[in-house]
């Protein structure tokens, strides 16, 4: 190519100074990328420990919120540091009629996310008051072997079918509504598969295998710590008047040869109002 | 070559990164903000609901829970409340003395969309007392009754309560006294100021610790749900009826209505505390009492109903009581005053001073 008159070319030194600086600059920028990009999985990554985070602590905090006890036990069955056993509450409900062999619930005094399931749930019911024993009642737990329609008068109702020990309840001293919680055996558990921890739960009255819930987590990092009254940790399940959950998740899509992957973690403390004393 | 052009895009695409980077973090902030208000708003409402259930229990109106028949419900007045919540508290009865206290609670936003909402319940069980109402005067300490006093084992209905008492008893003692208890040697002992089949009668269970329970009830339970307490000279004590017609039931001195059953305060049955030195001159009352220390009746004072003393207790002038004394300490009847044996009174007032003594086990019980 010709050069016009008063035009000039790049001089040598020019040229390199030029390429010089364009590296520098292209090097800036490929580094601001490279941070950026890393930024980026980090957040998405931390977004993602906090989306299963919250969805464990959330189901657990909403199945555990139930939690009672009574002269005759705890809801809380079984406990070790990656796993719970415990009464899902599913339903409660103020029964009309209790016989020694069914619970009359009308419909319309039914609340629960889902209808009774028959060998799957079982009942509490109310019975009290006994002045005598000097305390405002007690808890019966009775098994749910069939469910049928009935009827409360002209309203209509599930005859649940159960067997109650009338040595222990007093038919005849029932109040006219009778308190009555709907209730599962369930576990929720910490477990390895696919070498990850995952969070699972399982119906233990309807016999289920576990079901992901929510997952990986570090293990080492997550489980269940039972607190008593004054906030100490207890192994009693009957002294137990909180539940801590602790769960511990690493970020995922951490890049390789960037160091340990960090983790986020998440932690509530339930106190359950019906483990009071 | 055109550096320069190669420099613009690079920024360009530089600054094209940072705004998707500010954009994603922007986004998940809104995100978090509105899971963070939408979170808060649930806790508020549950906080605000609980809070409401608790404070029912612990301002429990016996008049109420007493009005409502078994399988009935009524409205509570509001309570706790707070800006941009409406708070809805009622009470069911399930059964003779259980009840479920419900709160229901709802949280809208301005343009009236609801936020939150949240309902929940505590079983509440009344318990009564049981108060002695075999004598007119049960003591374990020393008795004395002046010849112009009456102590009468004969069971009396009271005169205003009528249809709302069953056939009286056949007659008591006048009076039962404990292994350490006595009758003054100067006191009556006989007809026609101590009356009754037999005039006197004694009990072993009348010691020192008898009434330190009432039934199932702790004393200490009755003095901590007490509806009135009194002290000093306490002058004309009566009903006290608001303006809307309804029993004032916190009204300093008011002891319900022992004359009118069917009037506002006549189903009002307080349990009343009378610190020590307590003298009631004048005026009606009904229910249970309970003296501390020492405890006067005085001038025309009626009252119907149990009454529980721990230190001396005095009845002068034409005071009277319809009911039964159970007494720790001396009994000392002067001048007209009366004490006339009831079983309708105390098994009346007992079932009307029944309060919330005892929490139920598993008690939060969300209403279906």
């Amino acid at each position: 190519m010709l050069l016009k008159t008063g035009q000039r070319g790049f001089a040598l030194i020019e040229l390199l100074v030029g390429l010089i600086l364009l590296g520098l600059i292209g090097g800036v920028i490929l580094h601001a990328t490279v941070v950026l990009q890393r930024s980026v999985r980090a957040h998405l990554a931390r977004l993602d420990a906090e989306s299963a985070l919250d969805t464990g602590v959330g189901f657990l905090g909403s199945e555990l919120a139930s939690l009672g006890r009574d002269a005759a036990g705890s809801d809380l069955l079984r406990q070790t540091p990656e796993s719970l056993s415990y009464r899902g509450e599913r339903a409660t409900a103020l029964a009309c009629q209790v016989t020694a062999n069914a619970v009359l619930v009308p419909k319309a005094r039914y609340a629960g996310a889902r209808l009774p399931q028959p060998g799957r749930d079982s009942l509490l019911l109310f019975v009290g008051p006994d002045p005598q024993l000097r305390r405002a009642g007690s808890w019966v737990a009775v098994p749910i072997l069939a469910v049928q329609a009935g009827a409360c008068g002209s309203n209509a109702a599930w005859n649940l079918v159960t067997v109650v020990d009338t040595t222990r309840v007093s038919l005849s001293a029932l109040p006219l509504s009778i308190p009555t919680r709907l209730f599962e055996v369930m576990q929720a558990r910490l477990y390895a598969s696919s070498g990850a921890t995952w969070l699972g739960v399982r119906s233990v009255s309807a016999g289920e295998a576990i079901q992901p819930l929510t997952g990986p987590f570090a293990l080492a990092r997550s489980g269940f710590i039972l607190r008593d009254s004054i906030g100490s940790t207890t192994a009693s399940l009957v002294a137990t008047r909180q539940i801590e959950i602790g769960l511990s998740r690493p970020w995922s899509g951490w890049g390789a040869g960037t160091g340990p992957a960090p983790s986020e973690s998440a932690g509530v403390t339930l106190t359950p109002g019906n483990l009071a004393p | 070559m055109n550096q320069r052009g190669h420099a613009l895009f690079l920024a360009l695409l530089l600054v094209l990164l940072l705004g998707a980077l500010s954009a994603l973090a922007l986004t998940s902030a809104r995100l978090r903000l509105a899971g963070g208000r939408s979170g808060t708003a649930r806790s508020q409402v549950t906080l605000l609901a609980e809070g409401n259930v608790n404070w029912q229990v612990s301002r429990w109106d016996p008049l109420l829970a007493e009005t409502i028949g078994v399988g009935g419900h009524a409205l509570l007045p509001a309570t706790l409340s707070a800006s941009g919540m409406t708070v809805f508290d009622s009470l069911e009865r399930l059964g003779q003395g259980l009840y479920l206290l419900q709160s229901t609670v709802e949280r809208r936003s301005g343009a009236g969309a609801l936020q939150a909402s949240e309902r929940t319940g505590q079983l509440v069980v009344r318990t009564a007392p049981r108060l002695r109402d075999d004598a007119g005067v049960i003591g374990s300490g020393a008795v004395s009754v002046a010849t112009t006093a009456i102590v009468d084992g004969a069971d009396f209905n009271p005169a205003p309560w009528g249809a709302l008492c069953p056939t009286p008893a056949p007659p008591g003692p006048s009076l039962v006294l404990g292994p350490a208890g006595r009758l003054d040697p100067a006191s009556c002992s006989g007809p026609p100021c101590m009356s009754g089949s037999p005039v006197v009668s004694m009990d072993s269970t009348v010691v020192a610790s008898w009434l330190d329970s009432l039934g199932a009830v702790p004393l200490d339970s009755l003095v901590v749900h007490a509806d009135q307490r009194l002290g000093g000279l306490v002058l004309g004590a009566g009903p006290a009826v608001r303006v809307d017609g309804s029993c004032d039931l916190v009204a300093p001195g008011n002891l319900g209505d022992p004359s009118g059953p069917l009037r506002p305060c006549g189903s009002y049955f307080p349990i009343t505390v009378a610190s020590a030195g307590t003298e009631l001159r004048d005026g009606v009352g009904q229910g249970v009492l309970i003296g501390l220390g020492a405890l006067t009746l005085s001038g025309v004072f009626q009252f119907t109903g149990g009454i529980v003393v721990l230190g001396p207790f005095t009845v002068q002038d034409q005071a009277t009581l319809t009911g039964a004394v159970a007494a720790a300490d001396s009994v000392t009847l002067r001048d007209a005053s009366s004490i006339r044996r009831s079983t309708c009174a105390v098994r009346r007032v007992a079932a009307g001073a029944g309060r919330p003594f005892f929490q139920v086990e598993r008690r939060w019980f969300r209403p279906p």
